[in-house]
């Protein structure tokens, strides 16, 4: 009768509360012209990878989906590659060998007047990549930020 | 206060007066009497009763185990109080405070050498202590209540000792802890947020560094120090430790008890202040969220169900055999609960028997799985001809089951009682435990692939980061 409403309180007392500062939530990632089509960019400050393609933006966290150890993309092999236990994600995040369960996460990019911004805190899970996720160049002042 | 050697007036001049007899009120215990007053009326010894069974006090009985174990609790407070005037909890302090502490304070070094192998010390005796209390049946009625409390102590130092790992901050902490804090992720329903109430958000971060330290110097220590009483308390009400009686065992617990425990603290001395001058603690590089060392392994506790999770699906290996363990553990007192068999090592030489064989079965077992597994993994070879959840729960969850279950289908041909099918289970779990920690400890490596502990790449040594 006590314990329960006072275990609530304790919950949301000790509930954390994700960063707001304004560089980690929008975080800018550089100029459209940076990246050129094709390309997989690591974006250190946001812990993710901006990957362009030719129907547009998609940036990847970097956190493997296996144990959390940082996946790094092979320029060479053309793929993300996790040193911990050997998982392999293709440009667009999907698993193609190791024990990972899932694609890498997405994080929302925001395009303003060529400029890109990710928001880094707030990654998007998926079970498989969809072109819906892809943000799209010609929308400047908009974000079609990916499905969940 | 009677002497009968002869005694500077120094000496008489001070046990003589008032003070010091307002301080010690009896003498030197030498009778009877005096043996049992010293217990009930001295703050430290009144948690001893003022007589025990003689065969408690053999060391080839309990080797002591708990009461070391106690003693590294004690050692890693006051060195823990002692760090905590120098480290800062913060990820941009953390690691700098550290260096400072080792180079610059005197004795800082030894502290940290001190804290560190103790911290090992006492989680590897805690195993070892509830792997004696097992083996003696030490948890049979009524010490049911005892052995579930001495289970929650594990976990507690566990937990001690893993929010412990990550405050140096360096790269060994911060991807250990990542490896760690991911695993618990996998857990249903409850996975997401009990990590995120430990990480204080879903990376590991600022957050993360503060409710660990938290938790460690204050949370976990005072959960271990109530637990502990509670722990020691229940020995004594239930009749001290569980031996096999027979008329006339009691002796006078002081001064054998007493000599007995200065012994033990001071062999545990030695040899932590041997291991702290010999070996130092490790630093690592300052931690680097962009870059995952190869290979990262979790603290060596945790490393036996980072080699599980190269043979099947986090939720099997990470969430479904901790459970199964801690579960287990619980039960083993309720299964069991015949009185007799208490106090004696593996019960009768039938459980000597089955202890033995069921350890050799097991020893061979672990490697050949692992051997099997790694030559023909299965996610890899079936990959998208069955579904993942056959090929990275079913056939590995259902291969480690059968093993473990194998003992107890032999053992059924002999008509075992209960006490001998724990035998086997416990055994199958400690040794299992043990070999799947040795090999991700020893054995793997870059990549974490399996190699010859002597013979691995890019010059990465096992034992380093230890």
């Amino acid at each position: 009768m006590v314990c329960v409403p006072l275990a609530k309180v304790a919950a949301d007392f000790l509930r954390p509360i994700e960063p707001r500062s304004a560089t980690a939530q929008r975080l800018h990632a550089g100029r459209l012209s940076d990246f050129a089509i094709g390309s997989v960019t690591h974006i250190p400050a946001g812990r993710c990878y901006l990957a362009r393609t030719e129907n547009g933006l998609l940036a990847l966290r970097q956190k493997c989906t296996h144990l959390g150890c940082a996946a790094q993309w092979n320029e060479d092999a053309q793929r993300f590659q996790c040193r911990c236990h050997g998982s392999e994600f293709d440009r667009l995040g999907d698993v193609i060998g190791g024990p990972a369960p899932r694609p890498l996460d997405v994080l929302p990019i925001t395009i303003e007047n060529d400029e890109v911004f990710i928001a880094a805190t707030q990654p998007i899970e998926r079970a498989a990549f969809d072109p819906a996720q892809l943000t799209s160049i010609d929308d400047d002042a908009q974000s079609s930020s990916a499905t969940p | 206060m009677r002497s009968s050697r002869p005694s500077s007036s120094a000496f008489n001049f001070v046990t003589r007066s008032r003070v010091w007899r307002s301080f010690f009120r009896h003498g030197w215990p030498d009778n009877p009497r005096e043996r049992s007053l010293v217990m009930t009326s001295n703050l430290f010894f009144h948690l001893h009763p003022i007589k025990v069974n003689r065969r408690s006090l053999r060391v080839t009985y309990s080797f002591g185990l708990g009461v070391i174990t106690t003693i590294t609790f004690v050692m890693l407070v006051i060195t823990g109080l002692l760090l905590m005037f120098w480290y800062l909890p913060t990820p941009e302090l953390a690691y700098n405070s550290l260096l400072q502490l080792q180079t610059e304070v005197p004795f800082g070094q030894l502290v940290r050498n001190l804290h560190r192998w103790a911290s090992h010390l006492m989680v590897i005796v805690a195993i070892l202590h509830l792997a004696r209390v097992f083996y003696t049946g030490a948890y049979k009625p009524p010490r049911e209540f005892n052995w579930v409390v001495g289970v929650l102590l594990l976990v507690l130092t566990l937990g001690a000792s893993f929010t412990g790992y990550l405050l140096p901050w360096d790269q060994l902490s911060y991807w250990a802890v990542t490896v760690g804090s991911n695993m618990i992720e996998h857990a249903p329903v409850i996975g997401k947020p009990v990590q995120q109430f430990l990480l204080g958000g879903s990376d590991v971060g600022a957050a993360s560094l503060l409710r660990f330290y938290v938790l460690h110097i204050a949370v976990i220590p005072i959960g271990i120090t109530l637990l502990l009483s509670l722990h020691v308390w229940r020995v004594r009400k239930d009749g001290g430790l569980a031996v096999e009686k027979q008329r006339g065992d009691k002796v006078f617990a002081f001064p054998v008890v007493a000599l007995i425990e200065l012994a033990l603290i001071a062999g545990v001395g030695v040899v932590l202040t041997g291991a702290a001058v010999a070996v130092n603690a490790p630093l690592d590089a300052a931690a680097d969220p962009n870059l995952t060392p190869d290979p990262s392994k979790a603290p060596w506790y945790f490393v036996g169900l980072q080699e599980l999770l190269e043979h099947g699906h986090p939720l099997v290996m990470a969430v479904g055999v901790p459970l199964s363990i801690f579960l287990f553990l619980l039960v083993i007192p309720y299964l069991d609960q015949a009185r007799d068999g208490a106090g004696r090592w593996f019960t009768s030489p039938r459980g000597q028997r089955i202890t033995l064989f069921t350890a050799l079965y097991t020893a061979l077992a672990v490697p050949i799985l692992i051997a099997l597994s790694t030559a023909y993994p299965p996610r890899e070879m079936l990959r998208g001809q069955i579904p993942d959840w056959v090929a990275q729960g079913l056939i590995p969850g259902g291969a480690l089951l059968l093993m473990i279950l194998w003992p107890l289908i032999v053992l059924q041909f002999f008509k075992p009682t209960t006490r001998d099918r724990l035998l086997a289970l416990f055994t199958v779990f400690f040794i299992a435990s043990m070999l799947f920690t040795l090999v991700g400890l020893l054995f793997r490596g870059p990549g974490f692939n399996l190699y010859w502990p002597w013979a691995m790449p890019d010059g990465y040594h096992p034992l380093v980061g230890f």
